[in-house]
């Protein structure tokens, strides 16, 4: 009977995880050749192991950390914005409406004025705009000012007053300038002297009609209307009004 | 003070996933042919217009546009409803290199010198300005892609983003003004949320998924994951600022020179012995045409023989381990796709450029 000698494996040139420095840096050639480091003890091994896995986590924390800190920094002001928003909100839905609709108002009230200025103003430059509307005054440019001499349609203001005076005509007729009279200006009140001082003037036959408004400096404060009428027929064209502001 | 740049892979290849640069080239083209429409033709061309349109025109891997455009697509929107953002995320970034450019007084930038060496430094400090106004265009030109809210949400965090980008700038600056020293791996961490993270990698994440998914998602988890991305991406770059590489683009040992507080310089003044730190403080003090290539030198071997690098590069791997894992806490529910692919694959994609 032969007795067959048992097989064996040969045995491993390692038994456990070849965890040295110079496998961490892959430097080996050849595992099988360079093998576990010998000189480089268990204890110092476990030591590097640590030191890697301790600047990894260092490193990791220390991210989490930062950026916990950051998001929460982040909360605190969306919330601090938040919250002067929604003060503000509150505020102002008790009293922004009043306020918005009182701006508006005043706003509206500006503009008025300014174009009624600029209207006035408009209209004394360019009377014809007061006797033919101003669509004729656009479309019938060329002619009107071919004629302006004749049906003298020219205006300037002239303003004496040493108090601040705002002055507004309105005529309904289309009249030469030349035949324009102005009556005495009255206030409502009858016991404040009345405004004679407003008249047209004719100068040369080319030069503009002037509205001269004399203002004496006793003149009271008040809203003074007059009646602007035809020389000829006497029959009333518009009014005048003159503000004497105090 | 220069940001991370996207620089050129190469190295190790084949760890490189094949996604990465399909997404890059398909969304860089795609946010460069939507600059082109931005960019302002007519005079002054040779004074500004030209100057403007030099840096977007040299190339640079669009990593910050497609991470925008990828992340949109990745919530459900299409690529175009993501290009103007993208579109301003690029000439916020190239006005940003300019101004670096001229804070640095670097001389080279993508392979070619920079616009204050090549134009003089009024006017190029005027073209950054003007791509910094540029980039307001596309973020208004919002409105019609996304709609009023969400391109005002935009907005705002475009501005929390220019904040926080100009406090990372200032702090940096400021140190190396100051010539600090000391500097914890914290303060370090710090700065590069603020001056990298924000641009490159937090602004174009949140704003893609405000794109993509309107008010259905929670946008602090992309403050996490864009920090640890920026973050092991910056790091990497300073790294590779002390491999002398010519895909690289750079002047080796640059931030040496510059006295940058790097992660590195940080960790050798900490380790240096108090004769050693003495030195270091008084080469750091000097300013930079003062500095000897012996000097540079000398801190060059105090960070091998401190193990800096290797500290340092620890650091960047496990944040990039981080940064996978917030990616997964915010696409692990989402399905599969080349974009989802694209973002996870960033974070091992900065380290294949060495």
């Amino acid at each position: 009977m032969t007795q067959n000698k048992r097989l064996h494996r040969p045995e491993p040139e390692r038994t456990k995880p070849i965890r040295n420095r110079t496998a961490y840096l892959r430097k080996s050639v050849s595992w099988g050749e360079m093998g576990p480091d010998d000189d480089f003890d268990a204890e110092e091994l476990s030591g590097i192991t640590n030191q890697c896995d301790d600047i990894l986590t260092h490193g990791v924390n220390l991210g989490y950390k930062i950026i916990d800190e950051h998001i929460l920094q982040g909360k605190q002001i969306a919330e601090n914005l938040k919250n002067r928003s929604r003060f503000r909100e509150n505020k102002s839905s008790e009293i922004g409406e009043l306020n918005a609709l009182v701006n508006r108002l005043l706003g509206l009230t500006k503009d008025m004025g300014a174009l009624c200025m600029d209207s006035v103003e408009l209209a004394l430059k360019t009377p014809r705009i007061l006797t033919h509307g101003l669509h004729s005054q656009v479309s019938d440019e060329p002619k009107t000012a071919k004629h302006s001499h004749s049906t003298g349609t020219q205006f300037s203001l002239e303003i004496s007053s040493v108090k601040k005076t705002q002055v507004s005509l309105n005529l309904s007729a289309r009249l030469p300038a030349s035949r324009l009279y102005i009556h005495v200006l009255h206030a409502s009140d009858p016991a404040l002297a009345p405004l004679k001082g407003a008249s047209f003037k004719h100068q040369e036959a080319h030069a503009p009609l002037i509205l001269a408004i004399e203002v004496p400096s006793n003149q009271a404060a008040a809203t003074y209307t007059g009646v602007v009428v035809d020389q000829q027929t006497n029959e009333p064209v518009g009014t005048l009004v003159v503000k004497v502001l105090s | 003070m220069r940001a991370a740049t996207s620089g050129s892979s190469g190295g190790r290849p084949a760890r490189t996933s094949p996604v990465i640069p399909k997404v890059l080239e398909e969304y860089g083209r795609l946010t460069r042919e939507a600059m082109q429409s931005y960019l302002p033709t007519g005079e002054p061309k040779g004074f500004l217009y030209d100057l403007i349109s030099d840096y977007p025109l040299r190339g640079g891997k669009m990593m910050r546009s497609s991470l925008c455009i990828a992340t949109a697509k990745v919530f459900g929107a299409r690529p175009e409803d993501a290009v103007c953002t993208a579109v301003a995320i690029e000439f916020l970034h190239n006005a940003l290199l300019v101004h670096d450019d001229i804070q640095d007084d670097s001389e080279e930038r993508r392979g070619r010198p920079t616009l204050h060496v090549e134009h003089g430094l009024p006017l190029a400090l005027n073209a950054g300005d003007a791509l910094c106004l540029l980039s307001m265009r596309p973020l208004m030109d919002n409105a019609k892609l996304v709609g009023p809210r969400f391109a005002m949400q935009i907005y705002e965090e475009a501005d929390r983003m220019a904040w926080e980008s100009a406090e990372g700038q200032a702090m940096e600056l400021g140190w190396c003004r100051e010539n600090c020293n000391g500097l914890t791996d914290e303060d370090y961490l710090t700065m590069v949320l603020k001056k990298t993270c924000w641009l490159a990698m937090i602004f174009p994440l949140r704003t893609g998924a405000i794109i993509g998914a309107h008010d259905n998602v929670d946008l602090d988890p992309f403050i996490r994951f864009g920090f640890f991305l920026g973050a092991s991406f910056q790091i990497q770059d300073d790294l590779l600022n002390f491999i002398a590489d010519d895909r690289y683009g750079k002047e080796l040992n640059g931030d040496l020179w510059e006295g940058k507080r790097t992660l590195m310089l940080n960790h050798v003044y900490r380790s240096s012995t108090p004769d050693e730190q003495v030195r270091l403080k008084e080469i750091l003090a000097l300013p930079r045409p003062q500095r000897l290539p012996s000097q540079i030198t000398w801190m060059r071997a105090q960070m091998d023989r401190y193990g800096s690098l290797e500290y340092a590069s620890k650091i960047a791997h496990g944040l990039a381990g981080a940064a996978l894992h917030e990616f997964h806490q915010i696409f692990g529910h989402l399905p599969d796709s080349r974009d989802k692919r694209f973002i996870e694959g960033l974070s091992t994609w900065v380290f294949e450029r060495t």
